[in-house]
């Protein structure tokens, strides 16, 4: 992962020099050239600013005491928080300073910017004025004071101790003139000196004998805590090997360190969320954007001015592909797939795929194909759902004061193997998320909210989205297991489990139908549960009383009873002699299944060329 | 000189990119050296004066015959490793002894270098894999070589070896048999340019003996750049230049 993370840094350009990083600025201080504080600029945009690495931080105090300077603790140069750059204190609603050991230690930290700005303003003229400025406690005390007003604002205007601030001089924000990048990286090299096996080890990132950077810079956009993520770390002393100490376990150089920081933080940048994991994917090219179906396997439907569905394009780009319609550049290229999470200030690797983009985009393809499932109105499929959608379908919707961690623990464990069943059209779907679907679709059914969510006039689209992934993903399930399945419904499916569910959907409609006024609890709520796991129990006894309905109805609409016999001797002979007497797990899923697209068949608007006489549609959509 | 074929396999394996060990990430498929010690399981040959060895395994071809499949553990691992000093220090004196406490939490131990923590494994389920290998000698000598392919031959058809194979991780155990010549093996469908990957940790060219890393030795760590072409590694000699060494 690492060669590859380094190549894609190179290959955007990005800043993959070590010492230098990209911060998210807030706000700039103005400051005059005759080192005066202007005004406060709000910014809020990344920059390029200096690194320091943690054990940087730690032997900084360190190197300046040994230069003869008084320094309690280390700052960062030229760009750090409000708390340090002015000494601003977090306050609580009363006005009182929170955390006051915080807030003297942040006042260290102030001396220790202040030192540094003065060191390099000795060298960068560009500097002089912001080591004016700070060396003046009253111009500071007075800057402090309008930091404070603009800390009592509410809104996107307020200000916080912890935003990250610098400088604007002569016109220019400090961090994009490149005047003290040079003085920054001699300070580095005369405070940070590198050891270790000096060009003695082969690098994981690219095979060339290297010295291995000891501890390597952290990873800051995956979220969960502000300090970052260390992907490659030896922290205790039970995961280093053989006498090798720290980063020497697997070397990689400082500057490929860096790379491929860079690049995993580009990418996590715009990476995506499964459950409470953050997933990326890259090309070992420039891939055009249409033909990028990593963010389509997310939101399927929701590309930006996008006229086509992400099924049909997929097929589009796949023609191309094995046609060699599509340049050869782009009919080499690989992807790289990669699923981390947050655990301890370190990179959790969830899941690591590469392969040809051709496989990639056959797998996004059969993907949306196997999840494709009729929607309610029988006549066409419905939206896709995207992968973090399907994935939170699997169970119940979270309730507002459910905290997100607890909400997804049921189901973490099937993070990964939906991921990679994703990814690759061979891998089953977990049968832990067949089980989890299958217990929260039957509550659902037997509530009357899954009949709710589909009869309603205007319905809950997240509701009825959850049910269509649901659908989906039990139809991907069985096809993943070799059987046949199709998007709508199949009256030759081989499966007597699939049959009970159709006729179980035509006895409650054969109940609804018959009955003038509306039923308290009707026979889905009744007995749903019970026809789905043992069948021939409850559903001879629901035919023979769909008979005193039939034959009621009979008097007042023979068309309709004539149509609920024809399609009732449909089922019975898909359905054989026999009545299964008991459904496993996977069969309730058929029964399900089966239920579901005989209720979309219903709802279906018969075409006038097919439409006869008597067959009525129930329910318009 | 013969080439010896076997077939291993084992529910759990975890051949541990070195790269991802905080939170164990293992490879798709078993590395060189893991190979190579399973081999070594069965049969190395030693010098009784010098103790150190006189071949090694080299590992030609590494065929993967189910498909490749993870799983995700979470296993309670330990923080601090046992030392060399630690230990002559209690033989020295048993009373003064520190053990290491293998399941403290931080409120035992009161610091969080020691004791117990809970990490990821991403291990692989249910392998098996066809292993070709060879003897290397360092000192090429007929009879010597006649007696270790007899010796290899007859112990791993019979099942013996001086230690149980592992498969990665000494937890996940490693089974064997022998494959006699004319049985044909059957890859999966499995071509994946893997990268860097690690071949060894130590260095073969020479007899090695156990490593004093007391005294400042360091192992010698060697890279390939692996590449499985329809379920098959080719792994290049340690000579190869293919093959990226350290330094010693």
């Amino acid at each position: 992962m690492l060669a590859q993370l380094v190549d894609y840094a190179r290959l955007k350009g990005l800043g993959t020099e070590p010492g230098f990083t990209s911060k998210e600025i807030r706000w700039l201080v103005g400051v005059s050239p005759a080192g005066q504080w202007t005004e406060l600029i709000p910014l809020d945009q990344a920059k390029t600013a200096p690194d320091l690495s943690q054990p940087d931080m730690m032997s900084l105090p360190g190197y300046l005491r040994a230069q003869g300077h008084t320094v309690e603790q280390a700052a960062h140069f030229l760009a750090d928080t409000c708390a340090v750059v002015f000494g601003l204190p977090e306050r609580d609603a009363a006005g009182n300073i929170r955390r006051p050991e915080e807030h003297a230690k942040n006042l260290q930290k102030h001396a220790a910017f202040r030192l540094l700005i003065q060191l390099a303003a000795n060298d960068v003229p560009l500097l002089e004025p912001i080591a004016q400025a700070l060396s003046d406690p009253q111009q500071v005390q007075a800057f402090l004071q309008k930091l404070e007003a603009q800390a009592q604002k509410r809104g996107p205007e307020r200000l916080k101790s912890t935003d990250k601030i610098s400088f604007f001089v002569n016109g220019r924000c400090v961090l994009d003139c490149p005047d003290w990048h040079d003085w920054w990286r001699q300070f580095r090299a005369h405070a940070f000196p590198r050891s270790g096996a000096q060009g003695q080890m082969p690098s994981f990132a690219s095979g060339e004998l290297v010295t291995p950077a000891s501890t390597h810079p952290k990873v800051t956009r995956l979220g969960g805590s502000a300090f970052g993520h260390a992907l490659v770390t030896y922290d205790k002393e039970a995961f280093e090997s053989y006498g090798l100490s720290q980063g020497e376990n697997a070397a990689v150089d400082e500057l490929a360190a860096t790379a491929y920081r860079a690049g995993l933080d580009a990418l996590l940048e715009k990476a995506q969320t499964l459950g409470e994991m953050k997933v990326v994917v890259w090309y070992d090219r420039e891939i055009p954007e249409e033909d990028d179906f990593f963010r389509d396997l997310f939101a399927p439907s929701s590309g930006e001015a996008e006229e086509l569905q992400a099924l049909e394009r997929a097929h589009r780009v796949l023609q191309a592909l094995k046609t060699g319609q599509a340049p050869p550049e782009i009919r080499n290229s690989r992807f790289f797939a990669a699923a981390m999470s947050p655990a301890s200030g370190r990179v959790m690797v969830r899941d690591w795929q590469i392969g040809r983009l051709e496989d990639f985009v056959e797998a996004v393809t059969t993907w949306f194909e196997h999840l494709a499932i009729v929607r309610r109105s029988g006549d066409q499929s419905a939206s896709l759902p995207g992968l973090n959608r399907l994935f939170l379908s699997l169970q119940r919707p979270k309730s507002p004061e459910q905290k997100l961690d607890d909400y997804l623990k049921p189901v973490k464990t099937l993070q990964v193997p939906l991921w990679r069943a994703a990814l690759n059209p061979r891998l089953p779907i977990p049968y832990a998320a067949i089980a989890k679907i299958m217990e929260s679709h039957t509550a659902e059914v037997m509530t009357g909210a899954f009949s709710e969510a589909l009869q309603a006039q205007k319905p809950d689209a997240a509701t009825l989205g959850r049910i269509y992934a649901r659908m989906g993903l039990l139809k991907a399930y069985h096809i993943r297991k070799g059987e046949s399945m199709s998007t709508a419904l199949d009256p030759q499916h081989p499966s007597p489990a699939y049959h009970c569910g159709r006729l179980m959907c035509l006895l409650a409609q054969i109940q609804e139908a018959a009955s003038e006024s509306e039923i308290n609890a009707g026979v889905v709520q009744r007995y749903y549960g019970a026809a789905s796991s043992t069948p021939a129990l409850v559903l001879g006894r629901l035919t023979r009383l769909s008979q005193h309905h039939l034959a009621k109805m009979a008097k007042d609409a023979p068309g309709l009873a004539y149509w609920f016999n024809t399609q009732l001797a449909q089922v019975w002979s898909a359905l054989g002699s026999n009545l299964p007497r008991t459904l496993s797990l996977e069969e309730q899923s058929l029964f399900a299944l089966g239920y579901y697209q005989q209720l979309a068949q219903s709802r279906k608007k018969e075409t006038p060329q097919t439409q006869a006489p008597t067959t009525p549609s129930l329910f318009q959509e | 000189m013969r080439s010896f074929v076997l077939e291993v396999w084992g529910e759990l394996a975890c051949f541990t990119r070195p790269e991802f060990k905080v939170e164990r990430f293992s490879y798709p498929l078993i590395t060189p050296s893991a190979a190579r010690g399973i081999f070594d399981a069965i049969y190395l040959d030693f010098d009784p004066q010098s103790k150190k060895s006189l071949m090694y395994w080299q590992i030609s071809r590494i065929e993967v015959l189910c498909p490749v499949r993870y799983i995700s553990l979470m296993r309670n691992e330990v923080k601090e490793k046992a030392t060399l000093r630690n230990i002559q220090a209690w033989m020295r004196d048993p009373s003064h002894l520190e053990p290491l406490y293998a399941d403290a939490t931080k409120d035992d131990t009161g610091q969080d270098t020691k004791g117990r923590t809970q990490r990821q494994t991403m291990a692989l389920k249910n392998v098996r894999y066809r292993l070709r290998a060879h003897a290397v000698l360092y000192r090429e000598d007929h009879a010597l070589r006649q007696k270790i392919e007899h010796s290899f031959e007859r112990r791993a058809r019979a099942g013996q070896c001086l230690y149980q194979p592992y498969l990665g991780c000494r937890e996940f155990t490693g089974y064997f048999r022998l494959v006699e010549p004319g049985e044909e093996a059957r890859p999966v469908d499995y071509t994946e340019k893997i990268g860097w990957m690690l071949y060894d940790v130590f260095d073969l060219s020479r007899p090695g003996a156990p490593l004093r890393t007391d005294r400042g030795e360091k192992p010698r760590i060697s890279l390939f750049e692996a590449e499985v072409v329809a379920g098959v590694l080719l792994v290049p000699p340690y000579e190869s230049e293919r093959v990226q060494k350290g330094v010693n």
